[in-house]
């Protein structure tokens, strides 16, 4: 799994729990690595429209306070993709943890 | 660099619709942020260069774009909405060779019947597209049948008369076509929901 596809999971699992817009979805990738993972603007939002072109996600706009805003919502189909690359990430970390060792 | 330099970097040749949503993106992000737009954004949004990067992996360039739905300035593009003028000869040619071989899945001539197949399917399919990348797919098509027509010459003079050698090359070669031809495609139909059109 290279970069881009990780980033492609991370925004997914974040959508899973709920629908949250661009920020929202850096800070929560962010706050749940403990500051480890970085999801730069530069690279998120080309991923969410990519997604978002696949039907994995899908946005709309609603006005907040004055401003426009664009919510990302997790769709049905982007459910299975995020199960089945859950399932790949998974199989990468035991094959590493099972060559590294340490209990990984 | 302010968030007007950062935006220009980023999207300086891209069409208007993807500018207009990068922008508004980006605007929103540093607002939400609490970054203002005249402080340096680099720390917060990175190198424009790497968004500009992702983003024409993703879109067409604003020269692609006009070339696409023009021709370009050079014409280079033949913006020949009627590349049926092509497809239908070859349909022709595909029916008569299935009809004289009278067994269209058997041998050789099995080549003709799985192109018409093809064909006809492309066609179909196509149908309601946006008419840019319904002219692609159909010269796509052309393309293919163009080439497995000349499927007998091809293999005496390339490749001996060695008529698997020659079925797998030419497959390996459709297959190569394809996937560009997809990849060209998936940029164009992103492009055109951007800038508001029916994909």
């Amino acid at each position: 799994m290279n970069a881009r596809e990780r980033l492609r999971l991370l925004i997914l699992a974040v959508l899973e729990r709920q629908p949250e817009h661009g920020y929202a979805i850096a800070q929560a990738i962010k706050a749940r690595s403990d500051g480890l993972l970085n999801a730069r603007e530069g690279t998120l939002y080309p991923a969410l429209h990519a997604l978002e072109a696949e039907g994995l996600v899908e946005s709309q706009e609603h006005e907040v306070g004055g401003r426009v805003r664009r919510e990302y919502r997790l769709t049905g189909k982007g459910g299975g993709a995020l199960a089945k690359s859950r399932q790949a990430w998974e199989k990468q970390v035991r094959a590493v943890g099972a060559v590294i060792g340490g209990g990984a | 660099m302010k968030a007007s330099e950062w935006l220009v970097r980023a999207t300086q040749d891209l069409p208007t619709g993807v500018t207009a949503r990068v922008k508004a993106d980006t605007l929103a992000h540093l607002h939400d942020a609490g970054v203002d737009e005249q402080e340096d954004v680099r720390p917060l949004l990175g190198r424009p260069d790497d968004t500009a990067a992702e983003l024409r992996r993703l879109y067409l360039t604003n020269d692609e774009w006009i070339e696409q739905r023009t021709g370009g300035k050079d014409r280079t593009g033949f913006n020949l909405s009627e590349w049926l003028v092509l497809g239908l000869p070859a349909l022709l040619w595909l029916v008569l060779e299935v009809l004289e071989a009278r067994a269209p899945f058997h041998g050789v001539w099995s080549i003709q019947g799985l192109l018409l197949l093809l064909l006809v399917v492309t066609l179909w399919l196509t149908q309601r597209f946006h008419p840019v990348r319904r002219r692609n797919w159909r010269l796509w098509i052309a393309s293919v049948c163009f080439m497995f027509m000349q499927w007998p010459a091809v293999t005496e003079l390339l490749f001996g008369g060695y008529v698997w050698l020659a079925l797998v090359t030419l497959l390996l070669w459709l297959v190569y076509c394809t996937k560009l031809q997809l990849g060209r495609d998936a940029r164009l139909a992103r492009t055109l929901a951007l800038e508001g059109e029916q994909a």
